[in-house]
């Protein structure tokens, strides 16, 4: 292809990777990007416990209820999806903590002591009788971001400013000086969020997650749970692909920090029994760009070139498991103007579509399990998505992304084929 | 002492194949190694490896990794690594060692 100068796009490939490497290794982007995937464990536990307890079958839901065995799920339901929130606190602290060089421990702990000061409590004449769930689950995501951000930021800075500490003699042992050291810094937390904490008495809201969820996570919600947000989302990671970026751990953070709680607002709909109120989620964005790898294996072994046939067998198992590398570097995808097209629009239509599917009520929306793309078998990934009708809906998408594809995987073909007939008569 | 080599992408999936395929290459040659593939993030958990080889999908963290890492840390070329070449990616680390 001379029409673009191949010196120029590797110019421009250089600079996005430099660009998208500043962004990723941010601080805070990848305190949240990391932070939340390490609490995925809690909520796969939390997500079975529902779907263990929602199962609708007459006999089974008698036998739970008879054994106290339904009681027992419902605890486990409890201490993970409705304290979501106080997971996420500790999760992102720990991971900020790291990048940021200060003691792990402590910012923790103050990271959860600046949440709980935030949080209204269940209170009756004066005594504190319990925590209200409400803001501890899903509902209490975004504000236990920012603060586990925020109060970790201002651990480290009065941490590592000398005249706050105080400073024990070398004799003491390390655990008790350690101790000493967050002394101050964490009283200096522990005062700044309870003063943000009486400030927001003062708004109409009365308290940091009225108001965020008013101002902030509404009309997040509205602009994130539409289709265009997500479809924009999945043709920029296929647009950082092109430039050999892996595009969902790029926009990861996003992801996590938009997203992500629209899976859990749906699983806590889904356990209840209620309607679920996302078709947009986590879940939903990298899952339904449908089994792309899987199209590329089975055009690229129909192939007449050596290179691209030896490519789609290599590609064959890895793509049943949602793993699409081989492809796009052994193609390669990357920075071919012949695949810029099926590249970036590929998933993005096979979101769309299965986002109207889901729309007219073809395919019940995500039930908020998180379901892993890359390692989940193709069939079974679709199962869990959403059983027997979700299994059709990935065929469609393998239909569609085929069509998509083929005409330009013949052109490459062609043009390989070629390419290597020549090579072949050299040699002769 | 066998050297450790050291594996890195996005989530360790596709740089696991590539390393079942360089352990082919050692064992045909005869070469003792240990190599092993992680998820970029899971790095910093590592000490005493001899090399790092990145994923071309995340090169473009080698600089920031410079920063923690004294060792040889390189991006697997692409064509390689679509196409799983072992051999050659084992090959070409080696060289990079006995320099």
């Amino acid at each position: 292809m001379s029409v673009l100068n191949k010196d120029k796009l590797r110019n421009f490939q250089n600079k996005v990777q430099k660009w998208m490497g500043k962004f990723q290794r941010n601080k805070y982007v990848s305190a949240v990007a990391g932070g939340m995937m390490s609490i995925l464990p809690i909520l796969m536990v939390g997500s079975f416990a529902d779907v263990l307890f929602s199962l609708n079958i007459e006999a089974y839901q008698n036998f739970l209820t008879q054994t106290g065995i339904g009681d027992v799920f419902n605890i486990i339901s409890t201490v993970t999806m409705d304290l979501l929130s106080v997971y996420v606190v500790l999760a992102l602290s720990n991971s900020l903590a790291s990048e940021l060089k200060v003691d792990r421990f402590m910012a923790m702990i103050s990271s959860v002591m600046a949440f709980f000061l935030v949080t209204p409590l269940i209170i009756e004449d004066g005594s504190f009788i319990g925590l209200d769930l409400t803001y501890t689950g899903s509902g209490g995501m975004i504000v236990a971001m920012l603060v586990s951000l925020t109060a970790t930021r201002l651990f480290s800075i009065f941490y590592n400013n000398k005249h706050l500490t105080i400073k024990l003699p070398d004799s003491v042992p390390e655990f008790v000086s350690r101790t000493f050291i967050s002394m101050l810094p964490i009283f200096l937390v522990a005062g700044i969020y309870a003063v943000v904490n009486l400030l927001f008495t003062f708004t109409p809201y009365d308290n940091i997650h009225d108001t965020i969820i008013e101002l902030i996570q509404i009309p997040l919600q509205g602009l994130g749970s539409s289709l265009p947000a997500a479809l924009i989302l999945v043709f920029f990671a296929e647009f950082l692909w092109f430039f050999g970026i892996h595009g969902t751990m790029a926009t990861n953070a996003i992801l996590f920090s938009i997203f992500y709680p629209f899976d859990v607002a749906n699983l806590q709909a889904f356990s209840a029994g209620t309607a679920l109120p996302y078709i947009v989620t986590m879940t939903f964005i990298t899952n339904q760009k449908g089994p792309r790898a899987l199209a590329y294996a089975i055009l690229c072994i129909r192939c007449k070139s050596e290179q691209l046939k030896t490519l789609g067998k290599v590609g064959f198992i890895p793509a049943f498991f949602g793993i699409s590398e081989p492809f796009k570097f052994g193609m390669p995808m990357v920075l071919n103007p012949i695949v810029f097209i099926p590249l970036t629009m590929g998933g993005t239509i096979s979101v769309a579509v299965t986002y109207f599917a889901t729309y007219i009520g073809l395919i019940a929306p995500p039930n908020g399990i998180p379901v892993q793309t890359a390692g989940t078998p193709e069939i079974f990934r679709a199962f869990l998505l959403g059983g027997w009708r979700m299994i059709i809906m990935h065929i469609i998408q393998l239909i569609i992304l085929l069509a998509v594809w083929y005409p330009f995987i013949k052109m490459m073909d062609k043009q390989k084929y070629s390419e290597e007939l020549e090579i072949a008569n050299q040699n002769s | 002492m066998a050297y450790k080599i050291m594996l890195a992408c996005a989530g360790g999936f596709s740089t696991s194949m590539l390393v079942t395929q360089m352990n082919k290459a050692a064992e045909k040659k005869g070469i003792e190694v240990e190599i092993d593939a992680v998820s970029e993030s899971a790095l910093d958990n590592y000490e005493d490896l001899d090399i790092i080889l990145l994923g071309p999908q995340v090169g473009h963290i080698k600089d920031e990794l410079k920063k923690s890492f004294s060792i040889p840390i390189t991006v697997i070329s692409q064509m390689d690594y679509g196409m799983m070449n072992g051999e050659k990616v084992l090959n070409e680390a080696l060289e990079l060692l006995e320099k």
